[in-house]
């Protein structure tokens, strides 16, 4: 099943295989989950988004035409449905104070900052100041390791847009890491 | 004059010359400009680590049973008017009909075969290719029903007593090892859907 298992599997569920569907979300539930949940925060709504997903994914599988790795389509179709439910509990892309974050400080101060990436606690902290939409372009690319205009497409933004949210995630973290690991 | 510019279109690069995803031209101008910029190289060690952090903190290991049993609740719960019903499905249901008719047909045939089963056609040798297939208990019947289309193959005889159908490949020459070979290979890659295959 190499050289496409994901794009082989959404074949067979376009054909009404509920066995595909299901192996599916044995495969790859926990990165379509890990990802909606860095959109929702919410471990609870993560889950009913992750469910609209693959519902989605019953129903729409055929639309899949290979023009983008099936990934890429997937967590598209997960984007959109996590800003949906995003919009029903009128949380539609909450900022806050950490994106507002000046320039870094001086070079001097990274090793601060790298020291704080070794603690957990603090980068998870310092993630969720950021904004849905940064902490995403965050998470697509170091998690999901994809090129920027692989996150455009996710994210159905132009490149431009996917470098900005990254420069700005960036500098709000290391600002926030600097200040917590010369707090710590 | 260019130089910030030019520092600041190297930045903005910098995350995804981490992750490896640029193409190798930006990924030569990264590099020519990380030789002499010394803030850019800090901004790399940064994500480096960054991107160590994120892969260590994010969670994945969910257990997925329970949401599974729950979207399956809801598919089996979708009007059968959204569920997608193609243009061929009443012909496969009739085939399908077919098919079970001629196991039971074909069931006291091989019952009278030899122990092993397997010679139902008599002496006469076979026309064309034919192999003895035994497909996993699990297999759908539209998933066998494209991997033999995909093959130009057609089910000629079984399920004999131990299951083991016989499918013919009309388009092979049955002195052609090689491509007979191939059709093997393909089939025991297949394993979601073939337990076993064999020439007869």
């Amino acid at each position: 099943m190499n050289g496409g298992p994901i794009e082989a599997l959404l074949a067979r569920i376009a054909r009404g295989d509920r066995r595909a569907l299901e192996r599916l979300y044995r495969d790859h539930h926990g990165r379509i989950h890990a990802f909606i949940l860095q959109r929702v925060g919410e471990p609870a709504l993560a889950a009913e988004v992750l469910n609209d997903v693959m519902l989605a994914l019953w129903r729409q599988a055929a639309q899949f035409q290979g023009r983008s790795k099936a990934m890429t389509w997937i967590l598209g179709i997960a984007h959109h449905k996590a800003m949906d439910a995003l919009r029903r509990r009128g949380r539609d892309a909450h900022l806050t104070d950490l994106d507002d974050a000046p320039e870094p400080s001086d070079e001097a101060d990274v090793a601060a900052a790298l020291a704080a990436l070794d603690d957990g606690e603090l980068l998870r902290f310092c993630l969720g100041k950021l904004s849905e939409t940064h902490r995403a372009v965050v998470h697509l690319t170091f998690f999901e390791d994809l090129a920027y205009p692989e996150i455009a497409e996710i994210l159905a933004c132009p490149v431009g847009t996917v470098k900005t949210r990254m420069m700005h995630a960036k500098r709000a973290l290391r600002r926030c890491l600097e200040r917590a690991g010369a707090a710590a | 004059m260019n130089e910030p510019r030019d520092h600041e279109t190297i930045e903005a690069l910098l995350p995804w010359y981490v992750n490896g995803t640029l193409t190798d031209e930006e990924r030569a101008q990264v590099e020519a400009h990380l030789a002499h910029c010394r803030r850019c190289r800090e901004d790399v060690r940064f994500l480096t680590g960054l991107r160590q952090g994120v892969k260590r903190t994010t969670d994945t290991t969910t257990d997925p049973e329970l949401g599974l049993k729950r979207l399956m609740r809801e598919i089996d719960a979708e009007p059968t008017a959204r569920r997608r019903t193609p243009w061929w499905q009443p012909s496969l249901a009739a085939a399908a009909v077919v098919i079970v008719v001629q196991g039971v047909l074909l069931f006291n045939l091989w019952q009278r075969d030899d122990d092993i089963g397997m010679r139902l056609a008599g002496d006469t040798p076979p026309p064309a290719v034919v192999l003895q297939i035994q497909f996993d208990a699990d297999a759908r019947e539209g998933e066998i029903r494209a991997l033999l289309r995909s093959l130009n193959a057609r089910l000629i005889d079984g399920p004999s007593a131990v299951g083991l159908y016989r499918i013919e490949l009309p388009d092979l020459d049955p002195g052609d090892e090689d491509a007979i070979a191939r059709v093997l290979d393909t089939l025991h890659q297949r394993q979601e859907i073939v337990r076993h295959v064999a020439t007869e």
